[in-house]
């Protein structure tokens, strides 16, 4: 990706780690909620993690990103043509549910 | 693509919250499996169906003539 090679140069577009910051956000407190409602129990008994809960947490994210990889697999088996392989042709497909 | 992105993470999420209860490993079990390929053809019909009706709605309420 080019947001990626441009940090080898001198000058990084700053629109791109915008971009980009915005993404890692919006990510990271998606599984933030998830594995906290997962993992940790509501009586908050006391503020630090315990063992078990910093173990649960663990799992939890590398089993995330496990869900993402295996959904993404099971979407583009039902949706190929939606991710288009050349950017000139960026037809919207009649056949995804729109929103 | 946006519409594909959107769609991608509500079934993570929804996916996700329904199917992922074993935390005992870090990967997916049977179990878990069997759960995120059902939920998956669930969710994505469901979201087709809601298309489809939200489209009709959509015809419905425009005025006639359109």
């Amino acid at each position: 990706m080019s947001m990626w090679t441009s940090y080898s140069q001198a000058y990084v577009n700053p629109d791109n780690l915008v971009e980009a910051e915005r993404q890692v956000d919006s990510f990271m407190s998606l599984i933030v909620e998830k594995c906290q409602k997962k993992c940790i129990p509501t009586h908050y008994r006391e503020g630090d993690l315990n063992k078990g809960e910093m173990v649960c947490i663990d799992r939890c994210v590398a089993k995330y990103a496990a869900f993402e990889r295996k959904l993404g697999e099971k979407l583009q088996e039902a949706y190929p043509n939606s991710i288009p392989s050349n950017q000139a042709s960026a037809q919207p497909d009649p056949s995804l549910p729109s929103f | 693509m946006k519409d594909f992105l959107r769609l991608y993470s509500s079934l993570v999420q929804r996916c996700f919250e329904d199917c992922a209860n074993d935390f005992t490993t870090k990967s997916i079990t049977g179990k878990e499996e069997t759960c995120v390929n059902k939920c998956a053809d669930k969710f994505l019909k469901h979201s087709e169906r809601v298309g489809a009706r939200f489209a009709e709605l959509s015809q419905q309420m425009a005025p006639p003539g359109q």
